[in-house]
């Protein structure tokens, strides 16, 4: 029973060796010199003009909002399709009426301008 | 392979208030949309319609037993007596709105809406008989009720109600469900029938994943109904909250999480009695203490109102101790007593507020007997009703509750019941120095000229009229409200 | 997987909700807060489906089905709220929100 689990043990080993390896040897190899190129958030990218820390536009939250409320609602088509054929005419019907009032909702956010970006 | 649909019982009836309410506000959000601003009242009139409706609906169910949905809501006489309770409070609620959120600029349909969600998940709770409806029925009226709350949206006072309501209701709501996923592992239930038949056995009292699961759905509830030690967020969320929104809450979701623990712990635990009488009889006397003293010191009457909801908590939960369905009908009775007077209260609260919010500051309530006589006079009887003095309801519902402590006590021949009885009178008695300070308060000569006189607008002065009347005529004839109280009470799983 | 047995998911579960309630109660930030009640939540969700696989009943996992839902309206509730405040008072710190003392 434990013994099944020592390969998943020497693997999780090797890994944490790897880890302390890939962290203290090439410093201690190479030396640590840093330069305010090193420092920056992409070392060789873009240099960046502000700091990252800033505030969003209230568009982007919106619209995570929205996204997040319909797209987990679609899970509990996931197992309604799974027995949709025992369920038969039912089954359509049901999911008619949660499909149609998730409709609503989304007929509700669109007349509101939700879905107008930074208006 | 076919499904047979029947099996589960499908049965449309047993839920036709929630699905109406369900509708109405489906409605409601659709017509919001294509109605002119000016002509929001509509919706107000929908919605009354809705209620009414389910209001309606409820009465088929009394007297019937009607499990459906593969035994997870039940049509029964416990749940039409709340539905009634739930849907008259929402009415009345909807009937003072109008005016009140055009004075705040607040005239959004999507109040309607919210509040009409928030209803449905109520009675949605009070027919529920599953661990996953009671979920269900709990978030759709929490989720509804932190919107409402932070519906004053350029107020960082609501702003902050909805945020403090949200962040505690969630730690709470984490509870409930650890509680629920620990229940459904001990017994492999969701089921409250199912649950009965596990918990009816003798090994059950001594099944520690249960009673930890049992200890975990009590907090969550208990924090919904804003029982102490569970009680930190009310008066924060009640004063902060527009004070429509708190009318509401304060009523209907007492009522509410009320139902869920009564049919949780007098129908499917009464054998495991012995086990949660310490914890909840701890509950109910700490509501009692810190509701009662607390509020001794409040100079804010919603805050007021906040911890006197919390020591009403305290009472109502005297009558689920027992266990037994005498002493759940009075706390059906204590329930419908604490709406009328309560709703009546923080109506007069709303009604002086109108204007803005410094106006619940017992200051601004000095000498309003010469200012505004019917606001006075209504909130006296109300103030009266809430301490408990005769002839108002609020007496019958206290002396049914210590009545049922005592027959308890005298059925099951042991002391245990003595102490939490003794502290509710103590307490009963020290209440009466914050509830009639306020009346005392209104007697006083007003200082200075008589500024204002606002006329209280039909609307409210029907409600008023209403709520005081019905708080005196219950008080005069509290025997039909108990036989319906008894009725429901007799919970079958 | 059949060989681990389900109190070690319970166990994890305990870990992961405790962690979240600890997390709710020390940390100011409404957000972090709020990440921290999710946490709880999932904790539950691992506890049901955990339940559901040793009991061999569906229910777990449709309670938690339900919960994921839920959680996710609770979520966006919960986010609007957070950047409504943010907006009306500038303030993200639970500690700095006290117009209202007892």
């Amino acid at each position: 029973m434990l013994s099944d689990y020592f390969p998943l043990l020497i693997f999780l080993a090797a890994i944490f060796v790897f880890g302390l390896i890939a962290l203290f040897f090439p410093p201690w190899l190479a030396g640590a010199r840093t330069t305010t190129a090193k420092a920056l958030p992409y070392e060789s990218g873009i240099v960046p003009r502000t700091t990252a820390r800033r505030r969003f536009a209230v568009s982007f939250y919106l619209t995570a909002m929205l996204f997040i409320i319909f797209d987990v609602e679609a899970i509990f088509i996931y197992p309604w399709a799974v027995i949709l054929k025992g369920l038969r005419w039912f089954g359509i019907a049901e999911m008619a009426v949660f499909v149609g009032i998730l409709l609503i909702a989304l007929i509700y956010v669109w007349k509101k301008g939700a879905l107008e970006w930074g208006s | 392979m076919i499904v047979n649909v029947n099996a589960i019982g499908i049965d449309y009836t047993t839920i036709l208030p929630e699905l109406v309410v369900t509708g109405t506000a489906i409605l409601v959000l659709i017509l919001d949309l294509f109605i002119p601003a000016d002509r929001r009242r509509i919706l107000a009139l929908v919605a009354i319609l809705g209620l009414l409706g389910a209001l309606v609906a409820s009465i088929p169910l009394w007297g019937h037993n009607k499990f459906a949905f593969g035994d997870t809501v039940v049509g029964d006489s416990f749940a039409a007596f709340f539905n009634v309770i739930l849907a008259l409070t929402s009415i009345l609620t909807v009937l003072i709105s109008p005016r009140f959120l055009r004075a705040r600029q607040l005239d959004y349909g999507e109040y309607y809406v919210l509040i009409l969600a928030a209803t449905a998940g109520m009675m949605l709770l009070a027919a529920a008989t599953s661990l996953m409806t009671i979920f269900l029925g709990i978030e759709l009226l929490s989720l509804a009720l932190y919107v409402l709350s932070g519906f004053a949206r350029t107020q960082l006072r609501s702003q902050e109600s909805a945020l403090k309501y949200l962040l505690l209701g969630g730690f709470a709501t984490g509870f409930l469900l650890y509680g629920m996923a620990l229940i459904y592992g001990a017994t492999g239930a969701t089921t409250l029938r199912g649950l009965a038949l596990v918990a009816g056995s003798p090994t059950a009292g001594g099944n520690a994943l249960l009673l930890l699961g049992i200890g975990f759905l009590s907090v969550g509830l208990a924090f919904k109904a804003s029982a102490a030690p569970f009680h930190m967020w009310t008066p924060d969320v009640y004063e902060g909250a527009p004070t429509i929104v708190t009318t509401f809450m304060s009523v209907a979701t007492k009522a509410a999480a009320f139902a869920a623990v009564g049919r949780v712990f007098v129908a499917v635990f009464p054998a495991l009695q012995y086990r949660w009488y310490v914890p909840l009889a701890l509950i109910a006397v700490f509501s009692l203490f810190i509701g009662n003293l607390v509020a001794i010191v409040q100079d804010n009457l919603k805050r007021m109102l906040a911890y006197s909801g919390i020591a009403h908590a305290g009472f109502i939960l005297l009558g689920v101790l027992p266990g037994t369905p005498d002493g759940l009908a009075s706390t059906l009775f204590y329930i419908a007593a604490y709406a009328v007077m309560n709703f009546g209260a923080f109506a007069v609260v709303t009604s002086v507020g109108a204007r803005g919010e410094e106006t619940a500051n017992i200051n601004y309530w000095r000498g309003l007997f010469y200012r505004r006589p019917f606001l006075a006079t209504t909130m006296t009887i109300f103030m009266l009703s809430l301490a408990g003095i005769p002839p108002t309801v609020g007496f019958f519902a206290k002396l049914f509750v210590f009545r049922s402590l005592v027959v308890a006590a005298q059925t099951a021949n042991s002391g245990q019941f003595w102490a939490p009885l003794i502290v509710a009178i103590v307490m009963t008695v020290v209440s009466f120095y914050y509830y009639l300070r306020v009346v005392v308060v209104m007697l006083m000569t007003p200082e200075g000229e008589v500024t204002e006189r606002e006329p209280v607008g039909a609307s409210m002065g029907t409600v008023l009229a209403i709520s005081a009347a019905a708080t005196v005529i219950l008080g005069l004839f509290p025997g039909v409200i108990f036989d319906w109280a008894s009725t429901a009470a007799g919970v079958h799983l | 997987m059949s060989g681990v047995p389900a109190y070690y998911f319970l166990w994890l579960s305990g870990v992961i909700f405790t962690v979240g309630a600890v997390g709710v109660l020390i940390r100011r930030n409404p957000l972090v807060i709020f990440m921290c009640i999710e946490l709880m939540l999932n904790a539950v969700n691992l506890a049901f489906a955990a339940m559901g696989r040793y009991l061999n009943s569906l229910d777990g996992q449709v309670f938690a089905f339900l919960v994921i839902t839920v959680a996710a309206a609770e979520v966006v509730v919960g986010i609007a709220i957070i950047v409504q405040v943010y907006r009306a008072g500038r303030n993200m710190d639970v500690d700095e929100l006290d117009l209202m003392k007892s």
